[in-house]
């Protein structure tokens, strides 16, 4: 079948025209496979899962844990119980902090946290280092929006616990070298915790060629349902971490005083999980890997540079963010024309971009902006629509001058 | 082809606002926040009494964001407080609920049909927002960094 007739969101139009969807970084549309799995879900198989005896329960359970192996697969973790299923990066992130974090990091431990975090990995690092009274060190980014990885030869020290940092800018779409992030850290005995929300759909993601220590993603941002994510963790640290949230499916055996725990991943898993989510983000690691993960990363490389390179030749865009190495994310400000009025105005012409400050307010703060306009794109998109978005200046200029 | 928000009144405003700049001296002064954009607009007001005599704004903002605190400046002017806190809330109301308002201009009705565009209807109530923080009891000044102003979409 032609890949954007998978697509049942993109056959619509928008304001009269047929939709440009360009904002794959907030999240990306669903293949026809996936809403199939998720409406299988709720009417063969629903039932709950781990512990019902009967069939549907047991059919539940299969599909659920089928979704675990195909997470564990896709990251390229060892083993699937280093697969913890969550509503999304966010919640991933949040666990690390509140479960790792509140029992590693005390008084006068260092957090150490790029400057161009989504706010998922720096707001949970705060409230840790404001309850913990631990000090939260910034590692900085130059103009071209990469980070300044030198500069950990000085931040790092044997007081570090944590060193947080995405795999992609979702504002820059920079791509950082993490596995040297990670052998630094290593090497002052810190962990490594990364948002690879903006990664996975991308490239292929191989968290032990990464070496990292924890690994976020969210479903929905790669053509997965909303509401549910995954989090990997080294079998070792998951082992020794206490629970995060408590309840049903998280427990060995219950006494009216005290419980003890499940190994990771149940451990982490407490009450019935999101198990049309975790199907859907099954089917939906299926479909992209039959596609093929590197063939979809080559065909967005292409729309970046074309976007890149049109973008660029207009006298009054400047793109923000130019790393050598980038993920298909091209954000962008206007002259004179507030990124919002360009979103609004280019709408109207059937694109659909994203404006603001992407959850990243620390990453507008160092280019003295309050906003950008980004496009993101998918292995769906077009030429046609870059060219459509960059035709879109052109009506920007005629509305506000 | 459609302009969408972007009326006339609207861009008129955007292009020459009137009363930008600081206002100084002032007697009170709102700043609000739209946490979801990052944008901000800042309403100061001078005071006779209960008379406004003198009011400005200053933004980092869009289009609308700035064309209505421009409007603002305009209509509050000679306002007594409670007038102006009453026009505030009937700006507000009919940006969010829809509502048209017999006592409205031009300058008003092309916000008001800001209702139409969800996602930017914020843009146009910041200033009014503004505004009401400014002259709230005992607001002598506000710097606005949270509150009710920013639970608000």
């Amino acid at each position: 079948m032609r890949l954007r007739s998978q697509f049942p969101a993109l056959q619509q139009r928008v304001h009269g025209h047929p939709l440009a969807y360009l904002d794959n970084a907030s999240t990306t549309q669903k293949p026809r496979v996936v809403l199939d799995a998720i409406e299988r879900a709720y009417t063969s198989q629903c039932a709950n899962v781990h512990r019902g005896v009967h069939l549907l329960s047991e059919r539940a359970t299969e599909a659920y844990e089928g979704a675990r192996d195909r997470v564990c697969a896709f990251l390229g973790a060892a083993e699937r119980e280093e697969v913890v299923f969550t509503r999304g990066a966010t919640e991933g992130i949040n666990l690390v902090a509140q479960s790792y974090g509140r029992s590693h990091v005390g008084v006068g431990d260092r957090v150490v946290v790029s400057e161009m975090e989504h706010h998922a990995n720096l707001v949970p690092w705060q409230m840790l280092c404001v309850e913990r009274g631990a000090e939260l060190v910034k590692l900085p980014i130059d103009d071209t929006g990469e980070l300044i990885i030198d500069a950990l030869d000085e931040l790092l020290d044997e007081r570090t616990r944590v060193v947080a940092v995405t795999h992609v800018s979702n504002s820059l779409g920079t791509v950082n070298d993490v596995a040297r992030i990670a052998r630094l850290a290593h090497a002052v005995g810190a962990v490594v915790v990364v948002d690879g929300a903006q990664a996975a759909a991308h490239f292929p993601i191989d968290v032990q060629a990464l070496d990292c220590d924890f690994y976020a993603v969210s479903g929905h941002k790669m053509y997965g349902p909303t509401g549910i994510g995954a989090l990997y963790g080294r079998r070792a640290l998951f082992e020794a971490m206490p629970p995060w949230q408590g309840g049903g499916d998280m427990i060995e055996r219950v006494r009216f005083e005290s419980s003890s725990y499940r190994a990771p991943p149940y451990r982490f898993e407490a009450g019935t999980p999101h198990i049309a989510g975790a199907i859907g983000l099954g089917a939906a690691i299926a479909w992209l890997e039959d596609f093929g993960v590197a063939r979809a990363g080559g065909i967005e490389a292409r729309l970046l540079a074309l976007a890149t390179e049109r973008l660029s030749a207009e006298p009054d865009v400047t793109i923000v963010g130019t790393a050598a190495n980038k993920a298909p994310v091209v954000s962008f400000v206007l002259e004179g024309v507030h990124p919002h009025d360009v979103g609004t105005i280019v709408d109207s012409l059937g694109v659909a971009v994203r404006c603001g400050h992407h959850c990243t307010q620390p990453v507008m703060d160092r280019f003295d902006i309050t906003a950008t306009v980004r496009a993101s794109f998918a292995v769906y998109n077009t030429e046609q629509e870059v060219e459509r978005l960059v035709a879109g200046m052109q009506r920007v200029r005629e509305v506000f001058t | 082809m459609s302009t969408g928000p972007y009326r006339e009144r609207i861009l008129a405003h955007h292009k020459a606002p009137h009363n930008r700049g600081p206002l100084d001296p002032c007697d009170v002064e709102a700043t609000c926040h739209n946490p979801l954009c990052g944008d901000r607009v800042k309403i100061q007001l001078r005071l006779n009494e209960d008379e406004i005599t003198a009011a400005g704004f200053e933004a980092r903002g869009c289009a609308i964001a700035i064309a209505a605190a421009s409007m603002l400046t305009v209509k509050v002017h000679r306002l007594g407080r409670e007038q102006a806190v009453a026009l505030a809330e009937r700006v507000v109301t009919a940006v969010q609920a829809g509502a048209t308002d017999a006592g409205f201009d031009a300058d008003l009705l092309a916000l008001a049909e800001i209702h139409a565009h969800r996602s930017r209807r914020r843009c146009a109530t910041l200033a009014w927002e503004a505004l009401q923080r400014a002259l709230a009891p005992r607001a002598v000044s506000d710097t606005g960094d949270t509150g009710v102003g920013e639970s608000r979409h």
